[in-house]
């Protein structure tokens, strides 16, 4: 049984470390009411993530990407060209105030005497994925095809990297990629894989200013509709402090499982109808 | 410069929903790149929400958005919302009070419900300038609408595309509702019994060609009536608009009646129309090209003193042209509504060649610049030297000018000493100008009693002021044109 008392973390994290009165945050209100506080918390929070200009950053990253991506069906063959879907999701672009406070109480070891990993005067240098989008396309292939489009700039030599598409470049130009390329969470082995989440996952940093940081993740329907399925059943409660059954953890991680035998099945036969129509099959 | 691209598809979207479903609801759509979008993103955003929340406007709100065509998946009342695009770029290195005097009016005509937003180019070509067209005489639009609410008549005069008449109209759509508000335009019906069945038709309803054959047995009466009837028939004082008074007086002429039965035909026309406008208490906004006065004391010797009623009382006010708080932002707003997109490089071109001084030629230049641009996808401003020098060589936005000084000159003969005067002021680069002493002396040539009123007519006439002791032009465009002018033909010996 999984049963995190988060929301009590939260009130102790905003009720010790909250810089109250300091700089542009508020007063400590005369009440210690935890509702009051967290109010105080998260409008300050959402704020201070207003003035990072963090968003814009995000969007200007979300159309070099969509630049490229829609260079995708001319990588296609023909007859595959008017298939290739993809969806930007940018529903979530800027991390809510409130999960943000949630973050920095569960990585806060507070048991410990410690101070808050991640605190209120550095959260957005801290989090990776303040700002993060999403990139769904239909087949794992896809995926595939796109990270290796979005790498590509990255992996190249300088004289190389000049032959590339100018949405590549541009691409390049704005933005470093962490790592130089996506991280894998598609295929990692049973024995070190934590949770159902399946994608590719990118850390882009603005070349300029600031270096401000955007994930960008990559993945399947069918591993987004994973994701929103845990999102609801599992993330959500866990955050309220409600109690997850082990045997329903364990069902909604064997459906990621099946679902990506679902994904490799459709690019199976993706790849023996293509083979069978440049054979001249059809 | 180039079009704006509209296929950009990353935007920041500002959406107002119309919850009281009387107009459309609206979603303003900043374009996005790349990296070269940020600062100038946020920077108009913090100046759009300065300003819904200084006014306490409701209904804004911001969203981003991968696709402006599924931007119902935002809020599905913007299904059928009109959509807006601008790039972001558009608005950079602009500092706070140039985007707020560029999105200020923008957020103002959402929150109002207006149907425009912006002006375009070729959106006033060739007609008044109306609605979102009119560019910023508001100062005079009030003080109009407080002279009028004062009991005054006024005279409206101006060389033509001055903007007398989109200022006549604006000064209308004002005072609709507080007044009964009637136009008349002369230019259409130059003659008495034409502009007897225009007031006819609109007071009593019936065509205008049957109006006329009515008013063509009594012209004169049939004024009267019509503007009695007009005026008994409503319980707010009239506000009579008429543009282009010299026209009718002009129509008379083609009777081919001697110069004293033209005299006698004027002058009972302008009782005809004042009678009852006197007998109502109503107003009249006479506007024109034309001094009118000067024209009948000139034409036909009718002296001030022989006007009728409330023509021997309108007050002069003359329109000149417009001086904008910031000029920049005034042609920013005009590309922003046509679509152009200016490099800085083509920025500094513009500033430094046109201006909205006088509407009526910059709006014709940028838009033979938006026609090339729409052409050929990108040009550079040395494309646009050529469209200048064309423009400069064929318009035909300047020519009243030319006609005031050939005609009109106040004192008869001192055409030239004024031409003088502009083309010394023109031959300075624009800002400098020609010192105001030179200009006195030169203007002394016509006399030592009439150098004050050619001074006077000077000003009141041409786009110029005097400032810090020079005589300046105001408008850019007119400094060229007058320039080229002025200009002598290069002989090639060779």
């Amino acid at each position: 049984m999984d049963s995190p008392k988060i929301a009590t973390k939260i009130v102790q994290l905003i009720r010790q470390h909250f810089p109250w009165g300091q700089g542009d945050c508020p007063a400590r209100p005369a009440v210690d009411d935890p509702t009051a506080l967290e109010k105080c918390a998260t409008g300050w929070i959402k704020n201070r993530v207003i003035r990072t200009g963090l968003e814009s950053a995000a969007l200007a990253l979300h159309a070099r990407i969509q630049a490229v991506v829609e260079e995708m069906p001319d990588q296609l063959p023909p007859t595959e060209r008017s298939r290739f879907f993809y969806r930007s999701d940018l529903t979530h672009l800027m991390k809510s105030p409130e999960s943000i406070l949630d973050k920095m109480a569960r990585e806060w070891e507070a048991d410990k005497g410690k101070a808050p990993k991640v605190g209120f005067d550095d959260f957005p240098e801290s989090m990776d994925d303040l700002a993060r989008f999403r990139i769904v396309l239909n087949f794992l292939s896809d995926v595939e095809m796109v990270c290796g489009k979005l790498e590509e700039p990255y992996r190249v030599s300088p004289e190389e990297r000049l032959r590339l598409t100018p949405k590549q470049q541009a691409l390049h130009s704005d933005f470093r990629l962490s790592d130089n390329c996506l991280e894998d969470l598609i295929m990692l082995g049973p024995e070190i894989r934590s949770s159902g989440e399946r994608c590719r996952k990118g850390l882009f940093i603005l070349r300029r200013d600031s270096g401000m940081r955007v994930e960008v993740q990559v993945q399947t329907m069918l591993q987004e509709a994973w994701d929103k399925k845990d999102h609801f059943l599992v993330y959500e409660p866990r955050r309220r402090g409600e109690a997850i059954e082990t045997c329903h953890s364990i069902e909604i991680y064997a459906m990621s499982e099946l679902l990506y035998v679902a994904d490799l099945t459709f690019d199976r036969l993706l790849e023996i109808i293509r083979q069978r129509r440049s054979e001249g099959g059809d | 410069m180039r079009m704006r691209d509209e296929q950009l598809k990353t935007c920041k979207a500002l959406t107002w929903v119309d919850e009281s479903g009387k107009s459309k609801s609206r979603v303003l759509l900043f374009l996005v790149r790349g990296a070269e979008d940020i600062a100038p993103l946020e920077a108009l955003q913090v100046a759009c929400r300065a300003r819904i929340e200084k006014c306490a406007f409701s209904a804004f709100e911001w969203h981003a958005v991968a696709d402006p065509g599924q931007i119902s998946s935002v809020d599905r009342r913007l299904f059928s919302a009109e959509i807006i695009r601008f790039e972001a770029c558009e608005f950079q290195n602009l500092n706070g009070e140039q985007l707020a005097s560029l999105l200020d009016p923008i957020i103002d005509h959402i929150a109002a419900g207006d149907p425009e937003l912006v002006p375009r180019v070729g959106g006033a070509v060739g007609g008044p300038a109306e609605g979102i067209q009119f560019l910023n005489r508001l100062s005079d639009v009030a003080e109009l609408v407080a002279s009028i609410r004062a009991d005054e008549s006024i005279f409206l005069q101006a060389p033509r595309r001055m903007g007398k008449t989109s200022l006549m109209r604006r000064v209308q759509k004002e005072l609709d509702g507080e007044f009964t508000t009637l136009a008349l335009n002369l230019e259409r019906d130059p003659t008495p019994a034409e502009c007897a069945a225009r007031l006819r038709s609109i007071q009593t309803g019936e065509g205008f060609h049957k109006a006329l054959r009515a008013a063509k047995t009594d012209p004169n009466g049939v004024l009267t009536d019509s503007i009695n009837a007009l005026c008994a028939g409503s319980e707010k004082p009239l506000v009579l608009f008429v543009d282009e008074l010299v026209a009718v007086f002009e129509g008379m002429k083609v009777d081919d009646a001697g110069e004293q039965a033209r005299r006698d035909q004027v002058l009972s026309f302008l009782s005809a129309l004042a009678a009852p406008l006197d007998k109502h208490s109503a107003r009249v906004v006479v506007a024109g090209s034309v001094n009118w006065q000067a024209y009948l004391e000139s034409e036909l010797q009718i002296t001030h003193d022989e006007l009728p009623g409330l023509f021997s009382r309108l007050q002069e006010k003359i329109v000149r042209p417009l001086d904008l708080e910031h000029p920049e932002c005034e042609l920013r707003r005009l590309l922003l509504g046509s679509g152009l997109v200016a490099e800085p490089a083509d920025m500094r071109w513009l500033l430094e060649h046109v201006d909205l001084a006088l509407p009526f030629p910059a709006a014709k230049f940028l838009d033979s610049v938006l026609g090339e641009t729409k052409q050929r996808g990108v040009t550079d401003p040395s494309v646009f030297d050529g469209l200048l020098s064309d423009f400069l060589k064929t318009t035909e936005a300047f020519a009243d000018f030319d006609d005031h000084l050939r005609t009109k000159c106040p004192i008869p003969g001192t055409g030239d000493t004024v031409a003088e005067v502009l083309g010394r002021t023109a031959s300075q680069p624009f800002g400098d100008g020609a010192s105001q002493d030179e200009v006195k002396t030169i203007l002394l040539g016509a006399g030592a009693n009439d150098s004050d009123r050619l001074e006077s007519w000077l000003f009141d006439t041409f786009p110029v002021k005097a400032e810090g002791g020079r005589i300046r032009f105001v408008s850019r465009l007119f400094h060229q044109w007058w320039r080229s002018q002025i200009a002598e033909v290069k002989v090639d010996n060779e």
